[in-house]
């Protein structure tokens, strides 16, 4: 569009800027034409005076000079103002630009001033700032006070019915973003609200979902291709909804035909170890609806980015990734079924745990953390907490939760934050290092010594409230929930020699 | 049309664009559905977007086609024209805008056209959602337009805490029903439905301070300065109200430039603070959040710190490095000394070395904007 407006202005790239005074005020009052309405208003109404006059007195001759006293006498006086307003007009018709407002990429048109066009640089302008006008044609409408020019400075003002002749307002803001990033914009909302094109676009893409189901999913139901069969819903710890499902394995033939039928991508497989009739865990993430691909597109990426991570793990201790699809605009994570509790619950039922069964399980979970730190690159596990920690009944720790993309965002902005009685400073500022996860397992010891959450963002004494916790102990968990990296243990494989030494 | 120039909104059914016009097909109430067209060009591309957007909210059954939204149409390929500002293209703005509203949940989020409270709300738009709580835009009874924040706590959480947090949230918008100000959004109700909690609030029709910010970038000191003097005063309003009332949510999001180009607060912190201690999390923009806030001790102070990050924010259209001393990069510093020394001020770790009271800001702003000058 711009491009093209500007070959229909030859006149633009004649312009050069003229040079003003420090400071001087340009006005630019009025488009063409304004002076010859103000002409022909003027005369009406004074004509419209006169008839006025004459009709009601037309004894004496309106232009007599003897009767001084006389009402007529103020008709030369009229007809003497007319004149004047007359010939203000055609100055001003003559001052007024016969080109609108308008840019190229390096300047703007502002108008004519005598027989000069005014242009300004957009590199010179230094703010805009919003004003209020008020002229004859207009009334009071907003208008722009440009600051800016060459070597002098210069202010121009612009009415907003001006620059609405060839563009459009957002254009112009638009413009002046694009050209003259470091000019200072000081606007009224006035103009900020005709540009909220977001709000737009919202509600177009806000759609009336098509989702079969809206609810939560009931026993005896089916997913991934008639695979998974719910037969309960799982509680105990943790956000978001889990299933527990049997996996009802398909004839290879059969399920191609299926696989054919359905749109919905499938993002991971690794079957090999699932037997029929498995007992499985559906981790359910709900899609958002909209219409567009886009926003489908980024919350599957963060489903991805979470198969991803477990899809790279392989140990014994970590919860095994079984399968991932989306059905139903909801994401599914197939998990291996772990028995046993979480520590969590563990302790809400029996209480503080004594030092020596902590120190083992953590012995335990140490193992795991240094697996997933010596991978390359390393697996920062960033939620090791007391619920995501299940004991087997043989007395094995297993880590079972990895949604770490979706409850702790890396960016700042990110709006659900987790669980932050045990995540580290760092991890907040959002760069997670494997120092991370010892945070996370000091704050984890913390509980399990004393049955109480760790005070988010600090260094933990569990001793402080439990008498009976040792004093070394005490010493591992204040190095581990240490503020500062340097302060805590540079590695699990550090911390598991302190807790071995116990 | 037949015969009749002036249609009611609601038997707009559809608008398409088709062969370079505007086509109005109206619904067939009335025994007359009927079809208008407009030449396109007699709309300029503003007045285009405003019919677009008042067809929206005065008949938001109305199908729209999409050809119509298409930048092109609505003037703004301007955006994708300056595409050497890579942050500013159209595409980027919306797409950046919408995946931080809409992320994965773990409950169903209400459809357009849902009703609640026997019909009494009806879902006309959806704001943004993720984790356990959802924003939507609503008719009550049928005429006022309302926020409602729905707040999900999941099934399988504790059943103590969850009694617990529920408690402290009645009563704390039992305290919020009870706050009217021009400049914040009033907290008109609190209901539960299927269990989840709902919070009514009142809707300002307007710019965030993110928005706004993201489409015209940082802003100017003098206008940041005027700004803070504002906030100030809607959080002195707050906080003298014994005991005082905390916001814990100061952020550009929950700041609205409204209509008449006032600034309003909206959406205290309350409904996140009910489901994150009901589910052990913490929920809120972990940038403005005070470190003693995330310690579970929120004090007015917490509100001062979120302030100072606000007009980080503001400056530089970046997010602060949470849990830090915000000062503005050196580049902005230079240039808006004053705003830089409010900024550090306010966001000192240790609530002590803080500025401690509103009246402490404002003495401190008016003190800057004298400078500034």
């Amino acid at each position: 569009m711009t491009d093209q407006q500007n070959t229909n202005l030859p006149i633009s790239v004649a312009a050069k800027s003229t040079k003003y005074r420090p400071e001087k005020t340009l006005d630019l009052n009025g488009r063409p034409g304004d002076g010859i309405i103000v002409y022909v208003l003027t005369s009406l109404l004074t004509a419209g005076f006169f008839i006025c006059i004459a009709s009601r007195d037309h004894a004496r001759v309106a232009f007599s000079l003897h009767n001084v006293s006389d009402t007529g006498a103020l008709l030369p006086l009229a007809f003497f103002f007319c004149f004047l307003l007359g010939l203000w007009a055609a100055w001003s018709a003559k001052e007024s630009r016969p080109v609108p407002v308008d840019w190229t990429d390096t300047e703007i048109i502002l108008g004519r001033a005598r027989d000069t066009l005014v242009t300004m640089p957009w590199a010179t302008i230094t703010s805009i700032s919003q004003q209020t006008d008020w002229d004859l044609i207009n009334g009071t409408q907003p208008a722009f006070l440009i600051r800016g020019g060459l070597e002098f400075g210069l202010k121009v003002k612009l009415k907003q019915s001006d620059i609405l002749l060839q563009r459009d307002l957002e254009t112009f803001f638009s413009a002046v973003r694009a050209h003259a990033p470091d000019a200072r914009l000081e606007l009224n909302a006035q103009a900020a609200h005709t540009e909220s094109y977001t709000e737009l676009w919202l509600k177009y893409f806000s759609t009336k979902a098509p989702r079969a189901c809206s609810t939560l999913l009931q026993t005896k139901m089916r997913l991934g291709n008639d695979q998974y069969e719910i037969i309960g819903t799982l509680g105990g710890g943790g956000q978001g909804t889990a299933y527990l499902s049997i996996y009802h394995p398909k004839p290879t033939d059969c399920r191609e035909k299926e696989t054919a039928k359905t749109s919905e991508p499938i993002i991971f497989q690794n079957k090999s170890q699932l037997h029929d009739h498995d007992q499985v865990v559906l981790k359910e993430y709900v899609l958002p609806v909209h219409r567009g691909q886009a926003i489908a597109d980024r919350t599957v990426e963060k489903l991805k980015s979470e198969v991803e991570i477990l899809s790279r793990l392989d140990h014994p201790q970590i919860v095994k990734l079984k399968d991932a699809f989306i059905e139903d605009h909801r994401g599914y994570l197939v998990l291996e079924y772990v028995f046993g509790e979480s520590l969590k619950a563990l302790v809400e039922r029996e209480g503080a745990q004594p030092d020596k069964i902590v120190a083992q399980w953590m012995l335990d979970v140490c193992g795991i953390a240094r697996y997933m730190h010596e991978l390359t690159p390393p697996v920062v596990h960033r939620d090791m907490t007391p619920d995501n920690l299940m004991l087997e009944p043989s007395g094995r720790i297993k880590i079972v939760d990895f949604n770490v993309a979706h409850q702790v965002d890396s960016s700042a902005t990110a709006t659900v934050v987790g669980k932050h009685a045990y995540i580290p400073p760092e991890q907040f500022r959002g760069k997670p290092t494997p120092q991370s996860d010892i945070y996370a397992l000091g704050g984890t010891m913390h509980f399990l010594l004393t049955s109480q959450e760790p005070v988010p963002i600090s260094v933990s004494h569990p001793r402080s409230l439990d008498q009976r916790v040792s004093v070394r102990l005490d010493t591992i968990v204040a190095k581990a929930t240490a503020y500062k990296l340097e302060d805590r243990y540079a590695s699990v494989a550090e911390m598991e020699i302190d807790l071995r030494d116990l | 049309m037949q015969f009749s120039i002036r249609r009611p909104w609601k038997e707009l059914s559809q608008i398409l664009l088709q062969d370079g016009q505007l086509l109005l097909n109206f619904g067939e109430s009335y025994g007359s559905h009927g079809k208008a067209m407009f030449k396109l060009d007699g709309f300029k591309s503003s007045d285009l977007k405003d019919f677009i957007i008042a067809v929206h909210s005065n008949s938001p059954t109305t199908s729209i086609e999409l050809d119509l939204l298409e930048p092109k149409l609505l003037g703004m390929n301007h955006l994708e024209a300056s595409g050497s500002r890579g942050d500013l293209t159209f595409t980027s703005l919306w797409e950046k805008d919408l995946a931080n509203r809409f992320a994965s949940t773990a409950f169903i989020p209400l459809e357009v056209g849902a009703e609640l409270q026997n019909g009494d709300y009806k879902i006309i738009g959806q704001m943004s959602f993720g984790g356990l709580s959802a924003v939507y835009l609503c008719r009550h009874k049928n005429q006022e337009t309302v926020v409602l924040k729905e707040a999900v706590v999941p099934i399988n959480s504790d059943a103590a805490s969850r009694e617990k947090a529920l408690e402290m949230f009645k009563r704390e918008t039992h305290i919020l029903k009870g706050i009217f100000h021009p400049h914040i959004a009033r907290v008109k109700d609190h209901f539960v439905e299927r269990s989840h909690d709902y919070l009514v609030l009142e809707h300002i029709d307007g710019v965030d301070l993110r928005a706004y910010v993201s489409e015209h970038g940082p802003q100017a000191e003098r206008m940041i300065i005027r700004w803070a003097a504002e906030i100030a005063d809607i959080l002195q309003y707050l906080h003298e109200h014994s005991p005082p009332i905390i916001h814990r949510d100061v952020t550009p999001d929950n700041l609205v430039i409204d209509r008449t180009g006032a600034l309003k607060l909206i959406d205290f912190g309350a409904a996140n603070e009910f489901v994150g201690a009901a589910t052990g999390t913490l929920i809120g923009k972990q940038a403005y959040i005070a470190p003693e806030q995330f310690r579970g001790k929120a004090l007015p102070q917490s509100d001062i710190y979120s302030l100072g990050c606000t007009l980080y924010y503001l400056a530089t259209g970046e997010d602060p490095e949470p849990l830090s001393e915000s000062s503005l990069p050196p580049a902005y510093a230079s240039s808006m000394p004053a705003l830089n020394t409010l900024i550090q001020s306010c966001t000192q770790i240790e609530v002590s070395d803080r500025l401690l009271s509103m009246e402490a800001v404002k003495n401190c702003i008016q003190q800057r904007s004298e400078t500034a000058q």
